[in-house]
């Protein structure tokens, strides 16, 4: 009972000691956005303007060079994803083709008659040309989602352009307004700084407002994906009624319904 | 008397510094057992996969060669897989079309005016 109080008890230390090595640094980290560290004091706000602002320039410039990667990414990243969809997809017809073929030349092997080989022949044409017609509705029906796709994301592009240039720029004035008021009046050093604070806080819920209204693009995505599935299901119901009447012109020349 | 000093040294020690050899067996059975239900329920879990796999396959193979059915199940399929792999794809794109909005909105919080 001693040793199992013993191992409890080095446990629960051993425990306790971890979490807090854990959470010291991680509690230190999450406090206040270090990005930009206090460059000026109340006091001294305009005699170190210039850095200050640097910093927070640098910090926009910093965020709009990701943007633009983020942006470059997705476009890399749609075009190598639908290489690979394309891929597959005809990786997979070929599959089913060989398949198909390998039924019809065992069907071809039933006919008996040079009428029931005809027939054998004129099925298998049918059945190819519905395959195919079936597949360039479908590839068409995927073309125009992909378009639809490209469509909303480069929507999107110029929406994030337009509103991130409104933010640089009104971010770009506020502080240059800030630095004349200094020149010229360097004793108001507080009320330079409370004014240019106001103006950069306008500045960037302004842009995050329009970024919310923006939306993203998934639904849009969504409607395109569904304007596409029911496109395919009409194709497949086509595909379907072809292939019932070839199949019943041949079940006429076999005299049979077991074929 | 060699089974006394056995249960002596292992059950009866004097010294109650440390671990003795009966605890560490316990707690390596403990994690055995531990390792032992995670094995058993990473199988259980992967185990419909194998099934659904196995019916599909019972399905192909359950029309007969060369007839018309046959020929009509397998462009049932045919559709189906290609179906299934625009469903794939279509997520795909729309995560990727997604993908640059977090980087676009964190342009909003690349400085804190505060600091200054």
């Amino acid at each position: 009972m001693n040793r199992l109080s013993k191992l409890a008890r080095t446990t629960s230390f051993g425990l306790a000691f971890a979490a807090l090595l854990v959470t010291v640094p991680v509690a230190a980290h999450n406090g206040e956005d270090h990005s930009v560290k206090p460059a000026a004091t109340k006091t001294n706000f305009c005699t170190a303007v210039g850095a200050s602002t640097g910093k927070i320039k640098s910090s926009l410039s910093e965020a709009q060079s990701k943007t633009d990667a983020a942006i470059n990414k997705r476009g890399l990243a749609l075009s190598s994803d639908r290489a690979k969809w394309d891929a597959e997809l005809k990786a997979d017809r070929a599959k089913w083709d060989a398949q198909r073929q390998e039924n019809f030349t065992k069907l071809e092997a039933k006919a008996t008659t040079p009428e029931q080989t005809a027939a054998v022949k004129a099925y298998e044409t049918a059945i190819i040309e519905a395959t195919n017609t079936r597949r360039a509705a479908n590839d068409a029906a995927r073309t125009a989602f992909r378009n639809g796709v490209d469509a909303a994301v480069n929507t999107q592009k110029t929406a994030v352009n337009n509103q991130a240039t409104a933010f640089t720029n009104s971010v770009t004035a506020a502080i240059a307004a800030a630095q004349a008021s200094c020149t010229a009046n360097p004793d108001d050093s507080a009320n330079i700084r409370t004014t240019l604070q106001a103006a950069l806080k306008t500045a960037r819920e302004s842009f995050s407002t329009n970024r919310k209204g923006d939306g993203g693009i998934g639904d849009t995505v969504k409607a395109l994906a569904a304007t596409r599935n029911t496109a395919i299901k009409a194709n497949d119901a086509a595909f379907a009624t072809a292939t019932a009447t070839a199949r019943t012109t041949l079940k006429a020349a076999f005299g049979s319904t077991n074929i | 008397m060699f089974a006394d000093s056995l249960i002596e040294r292992f059950f009866m020690r004097k010294n109650h510094q440390g671990f003795s050899t009966i605890e560490m067996v316990l707690v390596v059975v403990v994690v055995l057992l531990l390792v032992g239900l995670g094995y058993f329920f990473y199988k259980q879990k992967n185990k419909p996969t194998a099934s659904t796999t196995k019916a599909t396959s019972q399905t192909q193979t359950a029309v007969p060669d060369g007839t018309t059915q046959s020929i009509d199940s397998l462009t049932a399929q045919d559709a189906a897989s290609e179906a299934s792999i625009d469903s794939k794809y279509t997520t795909t794109e729309q995560n990727n079309a997604q993908s640059a909005n977090s980087a676009a909105s964190a342009l909003g919080g690349s400085y804190n005016e505060s600091s200054l």
